[in-house]
């Protein structure tokens, strides 16, 4: 049984890799709130949708990944592909389209903040919602990117930062509808109806509940300086 | 005509939002956001319908003349069909 996103999960049959990826988030075994059964269906359609070969193992972590992100938004939660991490209590999502660059950017607040921030999750955080909570919180989970940052924590998530490539180095605060255009791209969208409607639901929830923000960057050592002061020095 | 995809709707950040789902996920990946009465329209295009039918239903929701009702959604149906959907 594993914990993730506080809830309890089974996986059935779960190939060593996938074991290996879970194995931080392992607790005592009790009732489960999912249950997760990759099928040989699941494989092969992870085999057609894979850019390159995979072994067995490996595309069923993703075929894991994919199913939970299916059932979680009947749990009011959803995947939000981004790095997370917190500073000063606040949780903070870099979002942006693959090849941007925001585990670089992700790298340069590291340097600048050192032990001040705390990676969650550098690539699929989970987003969860609570009846009575003022914020949604993000959680560590299994499916951390080829960089392999993140914990098993969790963080009030505060701030969603779409991250775009820039002569200069700074933050804007975005509108709602600016920042639903470009958030649309980066959840998990679900196949099944009640689930896409309900993260359709969330995602209102998610954009009346942060604080939304453009970060424009480039490479240099010092790129954080800027956006770091807008967003936690106003 | 008839919207050739399953969609689901909601309200995000001001504006109705449909998403494609099922199997019409992959056929179409992406999302429309719909004004309202392209909302209206949207909705009375998941079962079969012809323009004429959608102009009338549209003149009796907002209380148009003929020639505004179809204005709209002659406006709107080329963008849906901008989108390969309808």
């Amino acid at each position: 049984m594993y914990r993730i996103a506080e809830f309890n999960m089974d996986f059935k049959d779960m190939g060593g890799y996938l074991k290996k990826l879970c194995a931080p988030f392992e607790c005592e075994s009790g009732i489960a709130d999912i249950e997760i059964t990759v099928t040989p269906k699941d494989l092969e359609r992870e085999k057609e949708l894979a850019e390159n070969p995979h072994s067995r193992e490996y595309l069923e972590s993703v075929a894991a990944n994919r199913l939970l992100a299916e059932i979680l938004p009947q749990k009011d939660a959803f995947l939000l592909h981004s790095a997370v991490f917190e500073v000063g209590g606040e949780g903070v999502a870099f979002a942006a389209r693959s090849g941007t660059g925001k585990t670089t950017h992700l790298l340069r607040w590291q340097a600048l903040l050192g032990d001040k921030l705390t990676v969650i999750n550098g690539d699929k955080p989970f987003v969860r919602f609570f009846e009575g909570s003022e914020y949604p919180f993000a959680y560590g989970t299994p499916w951390k990117g080829k960089e392999n940052l993140g914990n098993t924590g969790k963080t009030p998530l505060k701030h969603i930062c779409f991250i775009e490539r820039g002569g200069e180095n700074k933050a804007e605060e975005l509108k709602k509808d600016e920042a639903a255009d470009l958030l649309f791209s980066q959840v998990y969208m679900p196949k099944n109806p009640q689930s896409a409607a309900k993260t359709l639901e969330l995602l209102e929830k998610l954009l009346n509940t942060c604080k939304l923000w453009k970060i424009t960057c480039n490479l240099d050592n010092d790129a954080a300086k800027n956006p770091y002061k807008t967003i936690f020095e106003r | 005509m008839k919207l050739k995809y399953e969609f689901v709707t909601n309200e995000v950040a001001g504006k109705t939002v449909a998403v494609a789902v099922g199997d019409s996920l992959e056929a179409f990946g992406g999302y429309i956001k719909l004004n309202e009465t392209g909302a209206f329209i949207f909705s009375l295009l998941k079962n079969e319908i012809s323009r004429e039918e959608i102009v009338n239903a549209v003149r009796g929701e907002y209380e148009v003349e003929k020639e505004r009702a179809e204005e709209k959604v002659d406006e709107f149906l080329a963008y849906l069909a901008s989108f390969g959907v309808i």
